[in-house]
């Protein structure tokens, strides 16, 4: 591990946080992290991955507050959470601008309606990408039908949900049974 | 007028929600936005998600969006400061707690665990977003065009949603 300069730093995190397009953004961090700077070796940032994981929040914020805080402590966290979000931040606010100055117009609502119809689209397939990585326990199958009855069918909110389900899911897979 | 400590409580929950993939808030995001407090139509609610995900960086600054439409850069400092910033501060504390000590193999099991319960909430989350968004033959359409497309070719997103916004533009009324 090489610290690297804050400002450096702060300014790997922008580049990455606006160019980002669509997902994937994990790669980046390690593209830029690891392999073209060599702050961190690639154990430190499978670590620092799995904690973001691990824990409440975006995953992608959580990550770069984590570095923040290995290289510079809590300062370096908070400035890295607020610069990741900066770039996507400042679009949505032109975005909502323009939008709403456009939209008495009718093609306005018939765009927005197709954007949305392929958004859910795109998500579905996230769903499909990443649903090997739910292959653990035999009853993981079970889990994920028990969330989704009880948050759609039941309309449970969230909170208890979670609180029931993920200790019990968290024991069917505990050391040993893999 | 939206009462922001309202807002900020909500985002407040959202954050802790967010595990494994951020589209799991999506059903409370919902059920808060839509249903409990009438902030947003389904239709509007859609659009946000849809919105979102064409802006670079992390996921889920659908907030920052729907935060800005709901209460300018007031409601911007609510949704980082309520959704965001808990969370990640959190991260920073545990992540220096958690390197002071040795591995635990339940460190993995958690995340075995944890994989099923992310999985099942964002089915979850797909089920909520794609009712609001899904509403007549020509988007069921559109969005079995979106996941095709993503499906037989790595497309980058953001090229899909741009060319959904066209086909929207040129479809009859």
């Amino acid at each position: 591990m090489t610290q690297p300069p804050l400002a450096k730093f702060l300014g790997r995190v922008l580049f990455i946080a606006a160019t980002a397009f669509g997902g994937g953004m994990g790669a980046h961090y390690y593209h830029h992290f690891v392999e073209r700077t060599g702050w961190l070796s690639r154990d430190q940032f499978f670590q620092d991955m799995t904690l973001a994981q691990l824990l409440p929040g975006p995953n992608m914020v959580n990550v770069v507050a984590i570095i923040g805080q290995r290289f510079y402590g809590p300062l370096g966290a908070a400035l890295a959470t607020m610069v990741v979000l900066l770039p996507g931040t400042t679009l949505l606010v032109g975005l909502a601008s323009l939008i709403a100055a456009v939209q008495a117009n009718t093609a306005t609502a018939r765009v927005m309606d197709a954007v949305a119809a392929a958004a859910a689209g795109l998500l579905a397939m996230t769903i499909v990408r990443l649903a090997p990585s739910a292959k653990g326990a035999r009853f993981n199958v079970v889990i994920v039908l028990v969330i989704v009855g009880l948050l759609i069918v039941v309309r449970l909110p969230m909170v208890p949900v979670v609180l029931a389900v993920a200790p019990i899911a968290i024991f069917l897979n505990r050391p040993g049974t893999r | 007028m939206i009462d922001l400590l309202e807002l900020y409580l909500v985002y407040l929950k959202l954050g802790f929600l967010a595990i494994g993939g951020a589209a799991g808030v999506l059903p409370e995001m919902y059920r808060e936005f839509v249903v409990v407090h009438g902030w947003m139509t389904d239709a509007e609610f859609a659009q946000a998600y849809a919105i979102g995900q064409l802006a670079p960086g992390p996921n889920m600054l659908m907030q920052m969006y729907v935060s800005y439409q709901l209460a300018g850069f007031g409601g911007l400092a609510v949704a980082l400061l309520g959704f965001f910033a808990p969370t990640a501060a959190i991260c920073a504390a545990f992540s220096r707690w958690w390197y002071g000590r040795a591995a635990s193999p339940w460190t993995a099991a958690i995340i075995r665990g944890l994989a099923p319960v992310a999985l099942g909430l964002m089915v979850s989350g797909l089920w909520t977003v794609g009712q609001a968004a899904i509403v007549d033959g020509k988007t069921a359409v559109i969005a079995l065009g979106a996941a095709g497309l993503m499906l037989t070719r790595r497309v980058n997103p953001v090229i899909v949603i741009a060319l959904a916004a066209v086909v929207g533009y040129l479809s009859p009324v």
